[in-house]
């Protein structure tokens, strides 16, 4: 995984609540063996219907801070609807609220979601289509700049901050404690009682 | 402060703590690791990617279930997507030295079948399955889930998973069992009392009069069945019952180490006073067997009380009410009793054991299936398989009109060629419920062998109890 750097851009805001992982990219559009090339599905049916909250993304496809409303990434636990918006370019999420499996997927994929209250997503909405209007995300500090308010600190758990900081995946973590697994290994034998060896002998 | 006293739940997460670090998750060593066929072609994949060696394949088992055919001469596979996946999990257990319990080794089933069945699933261990029943394992006193694929890779690499740790959850049944009334009933009345997410976050630990006159596979359906509420993982501490069940399976400990085992699982049950960070009550006194009539597992009645009016649920709730009985062609305030059916699964891992099969032939025998019905049987395990046909269940089924097929997952989801045609209405044994889940457009109705058995001989869901 790629290091999280410091981001400065304008936001894509796309005004709805709710928009459910089928929305963010449709079953139809999931079946690939990879995780690259998913972009092209990202909110495929909303995009390519010209839906008038979904506007944003074509007009503005290069920028990486995408805002919406309450409960975003609800529905189906698939990880594919992070990999989209990874691939599309996404690198931050802002929104009052996320649903939490996907909230848990995105850091794992190193997509950084925020939350900020509902009053602060609705005033950056409105000023979002702006080119001037930029926000700063600030990982070492945990800040957020929103113009005309002073920082704003957001939550984040130190394990993902970690993670997104060096660019380190689950399994680099979890590989990094062989040691430690080594000797929980051998402590562990006093308490094991099978021996799956018997299962293709008899 | 008060001293808290730990619950089993707690004593067993945290001897197998690996690492523990504030802000971090949990790392967890897994004591067992079962795979199949169906979600561990990627994490293979995984390994082989970044040259990574399989961690501990001593403590890994194989086996063949999803998306077997349950004809005959099945070993290679029926399709050609069939035959490439069997070959390629074979492949890879060969490769990596897991154990494979291939069809027609004696041992092949129902991955969450087989794993107590050999004595492999025990008292106190971990056990982790890229497979979401795996909760059907904590029934012997083990914590037991499933993980995605990317998770299942994990373990293959390290023996571990990263987890955060579940908070958890007393759940007692108050009452007595009465007549028909089995472990799927007990699961589907708490489901139905505390909806589909009402365990999320949770480890369940299952307690209660009801529970301890249960028998081992009884519990092990229950248990089957906590995911369907939301939950992590069920487990229920181990008793008598537990240990009688485990003595003398193929993989469980003999001798001297089974007097050791036996101090250690004693140890873990939870003391009464333990302590846990919620609780929820089941009263059981009044209640009937259960059926589902929408389109998840909490949408279920007692067979003897009515589909409730839409007036019973909140307003945000009306919606999903009714797109689930107009999937199900059935109105709110209407009896199930007399729906004529049109399919019948008896099988999967959450009632394809040997007992469930015995109840199922208890009711058929010497009687025959209603001509409008397909009744297809299909047990869980080889081992399941073989004691059924030598006591001769399998002549019953067989007399009565039914199909008595060979072992795997089959109509629980529609993989293979056991497939609920389009609009047909089906009595299940299974877990889910979910549009489709039995073959597109079909309708399941979930509820217990003998309810599923007496649906048989009528035709129609029928109160077993009456018959
Ligand atoms: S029987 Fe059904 S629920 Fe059980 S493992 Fe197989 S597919 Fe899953």
């Amino acid at each position: 995984m790629e290091k999280f750097k410091n981001i400065t851009d304008a936001c894509v805001g796309i005004p709805k609540s709710h928009i459910d992982t089928d929305v963010i990219i449709p079953a139809a559009r999931t079946k690939t063996i990879g995780q690259s090339g998913l972009g092209d599905g990202l909110f495929y049916n909303v995009r390519t219907s010209k839906h008038p909250d979904f506007l944003a993304l074509e007009q503005f496809p290069k920028r990486k801070i995408l805002v919406a409303q309450e409960n975003f990434g609800c529905g189906s636990s698939r990880e594919h609807a992070v990999w989209a918006l990874k691939d599309w370019g996404f690198r931050v999420l802002i929104a009052p609220s996320f649903a939490t499996i996907f909230y848990n997927n995105a850091l794992k994929n190193g997509l950084l979601p925020l939350t900020i209250s509902a009053e602060l997503v609705e005033e950056i909405l409105g000023e979002a289509h702006r080119e001037d209007y930029r926000i700063e995300v600030l990982l070492e500090e945990q800040q957020l700049l929103v113009p005309n308010h002073s920082p704003i600190r957001f939550d984040l758990k130190p394990y993902y901050k970690q993670c997104l900081l060096e660019g380190m995946s689950d399994l680099d973590y979890i590989r990094s404690k062989m040691e430690d697994i080594k000797a929980y290994d051998q402590r562990r034998k006093e308490h094991l009682f099978f021996d799956t060896s018997l299962l293709v002998k008899n | 402060m008060v001293h808290k006293k730990r619950n089993i739940i707690d004593k067993i997460w945290e001897s197998h703590l690996v690492a523990k670090q504030e802000g971090f998750p949990d790392l967890l060593g897994v004591d067992l690791h079962l795979l199949h066929e169906m979600t561990s072609p990627q994490a293979f994949e995984q390994l082989r990617a970044r040259n990574i060696p399989f961690h501990a394949p001593q403590r890994s088992v194989g086996t063949i279930d999803h998306i077997v055919s349950t004809g005959n001469n099945r070993f290679w596979g029926k399709t050609a997507a069939s035959k490439k996946i069997m070959q390629t999990f074979r492949d890879n257990c060969k490769f990596h030295g897991v154990p494979l319990l291939d069809i027609g080794s004696g041992k092949q089933g129902i991955v969450h079948v087989i794993g107590p069945e050999l004595g492999l699933t025990q008292p106190g261990m971990t056990i982790v399955c890229g497979d979401s029943h795996t909760s059907t394992h904590g029934a012997v006193g083990a914590i037991a889930f499933g993980v995605g694929t990317t998770q299942v890779g994990h373990v293959m690499a390290s023996g571990c998973l990263l987890i955060e740790r579940p908070k958890t959850m007393k759940v007692a049944f108050q009452g007595k069992l009465g007549a028909f009334i089995t472990g799927k009933d007990l699961i589907l009345k708490l489901i139905q009392q505390i909806g589909t997410s009402g365990g999320t976050g949770y480890i369940f630990e299952y307690c209660g009069e009801a529970i301890r006159q249960l028998s081992q596979e009884a519990r092990l359906t229950i248990c089957n069945m906590s995911i369907e509420a939301g939950a992590r993982a069920g487990l229920i501490s181990p008793d008598e019952t537990t240990f009688n069940y485990l003595k003398g399976r193929l993989c469980s400990p003999k001798g001297d180490e089974w007097e050791t085992a036996l101090r250690y699982w004693k140890s873990l049950v939870s003391p009464p006073d333990a302590h846990y960070d919620a609780s929820v009550v089941v009263d059981i006194q009044e209640s009937a067997p259960m059926v589902s009539w929408g389109i998840d597992p909490s949408q279920c009645i007692e067979i003897d009380r009515k589909i409730p009016a839409l007036t019973d649920f909140t307003p945000q709730h009306r919606d999903t009410v009714q797109t689930a009985l107009n999937y199900t062609g059935l109105r709110a305030g209407q009896s199930l009793q007399g729906v004529p059916i049109d399919y019948a699964f008896i099988g999967s891992c959450t009632n394809g054991r040997i007992e469930d099969l015995r109840a199922a032939a208890q009711l058929l025998q010497g009687k025959k299936k209603h001509p409008k019905v397909r009744a297809i049987i299909v047990p869980g395990s080889e081992e399941v398989q073989k004691q059924a046909i030598e006591e001769g269940l399998a002549a019953i089924f067989e007399e009565a009109g039914c199909e008595f097929r060979n072992p795997g997952c089959s109509a629980c989801i529609a993989l293979n060629e056991d497939v609920v045609p389009e609009g047909k209405r089906c009595a299940s044994t299974t877990n889910r419920n979910f549009m489709g889940r039995q073959g597109k457009g079909a309708i399941t109705h979930l509820m217990s062998p003998a309810m599923t058995a007496a649906a048989i001989v009528t035709g129609e869901i029928y109160d077993v109890r009456k018959l």
